[in-house]
């Protein structure tokens, strides 16, 4: 619950019959919602910036007009606290594959997902890690390049180490000749995958021809 | 001996440049030339703009997933195969199938693989119209 009349009216238009009135009320959510973790008074942990993220996730569980949908992730995303990261993160798991899609591009734009990629990175369940990798390729900061060569070397399932490969060779900041290494070390732990072994060989053709 | 007819063309629809490149080689390698797109809104548009005799498709993807996107191909009237290919566990077949797709297969594709799967769906090559 909250004290605030009008951030307890928006929370309650996010259920009224109309979708536009829906998304109208998660657009002004996400602006009381972003004022109160943006603004110094209000630490990540504070209750009201807590109360709508909550009524915003609990939205995105129900929601079925995709507008609506979208408007919610959105104001998630642009609240963009470390709470709003973790009511996102069960959704990656979701059966909906525009489910999956629409949060890892909420995730990718939220600069606290950064505190839980190498986890995901982690996942017991490889296609989360998959995901992982797409969501890692969106971000902004371009980050890790050593979190992927970890998966290269060490990951089990050929599905993720190919997805760490593509996303590798798809970096401008990564040299051609340590890419063309990470291909082959790929292609030696899985030297019957196909892909593997295409993408080692375009790496090292390419290699070749910058030379 | 009678040949089974062959698809010409196909489109690979996939948001990694690297599995792009890949499925266009393994189209070569079946005597099929491969136009790309990288996500699926970017695929219904050259899917609409001209006629394809095959389709490859990724499940996760920005802008529209897979499965809209092979939902939107049959409304339009396309017929021709699609086979959706992804890294997803197989949890994510009957999706595929009741999307429209003819087939679901597991990257990494095969040449062997997706020989097969079009010997088996490509009973009508050119079996596209896009009204």
């Amino acid at each position: 619950m909250t004290t605030d009349p009008h951030v307890q009216a928006c929370a309650d238009a996010l259920a009224d019959a109309d979708p536009w009135v829906r998304r109208g009320a998660a657009v002004s959510l996400a602006e009381i919602g972003g004022r109160l973790h943006h603004d110094p008074g209000h630490g990540l942990q504070d209750t009201g910036c807590l109360f709508v993220v909550e009524q915003l996730a609990a939205r995105v569980l129900v929601e079925a007009d995709p507008t609506a949908l979208h408007a919610v992730l959105k104001s998630l995303t642009a609240i963009g606290c470390s709470h709003a990261v973790a009511v996102l993160l069960p959704y990656l798991r979701s059966d909906s594959a525009a489910m999956r899609t629409a949060v890892v591009d909420a995730l990718s734009q939220i600069v606290a997902t950064e505190l839980v990629v190498e986890d995901l990175l982690a996942d017991h369940d490889a296609d989360v890690r998959v995901r992982a990798v797409t969501l890692l390729g969106q971000m902004p900061t371009r980050r890790g390049v050593g979190w992927l060569a970890t998966l290269v070397s060490a990951d089990a399932d050929p599905r993720v180490v190919g997805s760490a490969v593509g996303e590798l060779l798809a970096r401008d900041d990564l040299p051609t000749a340590r890419k063309t290494q990470l291909c082959s070390q790929a292609s030696q732990r899985f030297p019957r995958d196909p892909y593997l072994q295409f993408l080692f060989h375009t790496a090292s053709t390419d290699l070749e021809a910058s030379r | 001996m009678s040949q089974i007819p062959r698809p010409r063309r196909a489109l690979v629809v996939d948001d990694s440049f690297a599995v792009r490149r890949y499925h266009a080689a393994v189209l070569g390698q079946a005597g099929l030339a491969a136009d790309l797109a990288e996500d699926g809104a970017a695929g219904l548009e050259q899917a609409l703009a001209r006629s394809y005799d095959a389709f490859l498709i990724d499940v996760n993807m920005p802008r529209m997933d897979g499965y809209t996107l092979v939902r939107q191909l049959r409304e339009h009237g396309i017929t021709a195969p699609i086979l959706m290919v992804s890294t997803e566990s197989g949890r994510d077949r009957e999706l595929a199938l009741a999307a429209g797709a003819d087939a679901y297969l597991l990257k990494p594709l095969s040449y062997e693989a997706l020989v097969g799967c079009l010997g088996s769906t490509a009973s009508e090559p050119g079996g596209q119209s896009t009204e």
